[in-house]
Formats: structure tokens, C-alpha cells, sequence
């Protein structure tokens, strides 16, 4: 411990000190505090008015955003996982397409 | 007890109306909420200007908090007293934005080594006017920042102590600890005080 801090007298000195400086003159707060502060919040809402209520609340949203996230990985994996890759794709003919009868078509 | 000590006991001490006051709040009365807010905005803002230094910025912590109150009110059980739970977001508040300016302070020393621009300040300068210094002995303004280097939870629990004259179960409950840690806080803090006003006086 400092020399400073072992004196009779000294621990009474610092708990003015303390308390001193708990007392010591600070800035004031500049005047119409609350019409400033009244200007932002109608400021704030009516930045977020436009939202949907249940997006003004962050946890609303987050829950939104993961469920848009998941709904998106869910298509793209079930694209992935489903989709017949061992089969491979034929063109449909323009005769199946239009349902056509190849034998009225050979004597027209 | 001082006059002053009296006034924060009173307010931390929940006074009679309390209860119908915190009803009418979360009714959105807003005369009851400009009530709150300039009863206790003097407060707020010397706390938070005890944390971060720069009046601007305790000001704009003070209008953080109060913005805060209006939105969560409703959510507000009563479990503490309004007081208490005031200081509470101020102090979070108020760490927050030291924590930020902090953090802008280290990313614009590293831009600065890739710039050849002159690197803004996140510095808060010494908001001490001509009355103030002739006011405030050196002494105190030493412990101003010997303050200024404890860690978060000693320098809140300083300053609740010391400025807004709280008691010791009043911190426990605003920082939401035990009484014995607060006694602890405050045991490391003056210590710490004491070794750096040392350093200063005495290099």
C-alpha cells in the first residue's frame, strides 16, 4: 500500500475528497429538454408508422426473417433432394404436347 | 443528512403515489410522463455525463432513457421503484455509449495508419467553463480522472454513491447484486482512486 494511504488522518481526507467531487459544479442541461424529447418520439413514430405492428417489435421481425430464411432453404434443399436427377428428360414431341393423332395427321 | 440526500432517499424511497402513478404511465398519461421526466432528468443526465464526460452525449443518453421509459412502461412490473429502474437504463445507457465511442475511437486510429487524413477525435474534450475550474480544486478534478480509468461496474457503483448519494442497498438494486458485492465495488474503487490520484500528485 502508498505511503500516501497508511497516514491517521487520510482515510477521512479521501471520503471528503469523495464526497466532494460527488458535490463538484457540472453543465446543466440545456433548457426545453422534455419539447426535445417530445420531438423524438413523434420523430420515431412516425418513422416506424408505416411498418406492420407485429415488425415494430424486434422479436416479431427476427421471427419473421428466420421464417422467411428457413421457408427459403427448405425450397432450395427440397429442389435438391427431390428432383428425379437419375431420370433423364425428354422433350415432349409437338403431338403429345397438342394431343394430336399421328394416323388422322398421315392421310390429311 | 444533508438536503440533498434527503431529496434522493424521498425519490428512491417510493413515494405514497407511486403505484398510481407508474398505472397512469402505462395508461400513456402524458402529463404523468412529463412529470417523470422532469423530476428526474437532472439526475439521469448528471449520471450519465459521470460515465461518458461529454454533456452532449449524457444528454443524449438522458433522451435515450426516457424515450426507452415511454416504450416499455407498459412492460414495467413494478418490481423496483422508478427511480431505481431510471438509473438502471441510464447506467446501461450510458456504458453503451462509452463503449461505442471507444470502439469508434480504435477503428479511427487503425484508418489513420492507412490515411493520410487527419484522424477525427472520439477524445471527449474537458467541458470545464472558466466557473468551473475556478470552482473545482485540482484535487477534484484529478479524481474526475482517476474515475474515468475504473472499470464499468466500480464507476457506476462511484458514482451512485458518491454523486447521487445512494445507499448501498439502493446500488445493489439498481445494479442487481448483492450488497456485499457492491461494498466490494466501492472497496476496489476507492483503492484504485487512491493509487492514480497518488500518481498525478506525486509522479
Amino acid at each position: 500500500m502508498n505511503a500516501s494511504t497508511q497516514e491517521p488522518d487520510e482515510p477521512g481526507r479521501w471520503e471528503t475528497d469523495f464526497q466532494r467531487w460527488g458535490k463538484r459544479p457540472q453543465p446543466e442541461l440545456r433548457p426545453f429538454f422534455y419539447t426535445r424529447l417530445q420531438a423524438r418520439l413523434n420523430q420515431s413514430v412516425e418513422s416506424t408508422s408505416w411498418l406492420p405492428w407485429w415488425l415494430r417489435r424486434p422479436a416479431y421481425a427476427y421471427s419473421a426473417l428466420s421464417l422467411l430464411v428457413l421457408l427459403n432453404v427448405g425450397v432450395v434443399a427440397g429442389s435438391v433432394w427431390l428432383s428425379p436427377t437419375d431420370q433423364p428428360t425428354v422433350a415432349a414431341s409437338p403431338l403429345d404436347e397438342y394431343e394430336l393423332d399421328p394416323i388422322v395427321l398421315a392421310y390429311e | 443528512m444533508g438536503p440533498n440526500t434527503q431529496k434522493t432517499r424521498d425519490v428512491v424511497n417510493e413515494p405514497t403515489d407511486e403505484l398510481s402513478r407508474l398505472d397512469r404511465l402505462q395508461q400513456g398519461d402524458e402529463a404523468t410522463f412529463r412529470w417523470l421526466v422532469e423530476t428526474y432528468q437532472t439526475r439521469v443526465f448528471r449520471t450519465a455525463l459521470a460515465i461518458v464526460q461529454l454533456p452532449e452525449e449524457a444528454e443524449d443518453v438522458a433522451q435515450e432513457v426516457f424515450e426507452e421509459v415511454y416504450r416499455t412502461v407498459g412492460a414495467f412490473r413494478g418490481e423496483a421503484s422508478l427511480a431505481t429502474w431510471l438509473y438502471r437504463i441510464t447506467t446501461s445507457r450510458a456504458l453503451k455509449k462509452e463503449r461505442d465511442r471507444k470502439r469508434k475511437k480504435r477503428f479511427a486510429f487503425l484508418t489513420s495508419l492507412f490515411s493520410d487524413d487527419e484522424p477525427e477525435r472520439y477524445d471527449p474534450p474537458d467541458f470545464q467553463t472558466p466557473e468551473t475550474i475556478l470552482e473545482t480544486d485540482e484535487r477534484i478534478h484529478h479524481i474526475s480522472r482517476a474515475i474515468q480509468s475504473l472499470a464499468e461496474s466500480q464507476k457506476v457503483a462511484f458514482t451512485l454513491h458518491y454523486q447521487e448519494e445512494l445507499s448501498y442497498q439502493e446500488i445493489a438494486a439498481v445494479m442487481q447484486t448483492s450488497v456485499s458485492a457492491v461494498e466490494s465495488l466501492l472497496f476496489r474503487a476507492r483503492q484504485t482512486v487512491r493509487k492514480k490520484l497518488t500518481s498525478y500528485v506525486t509522479p
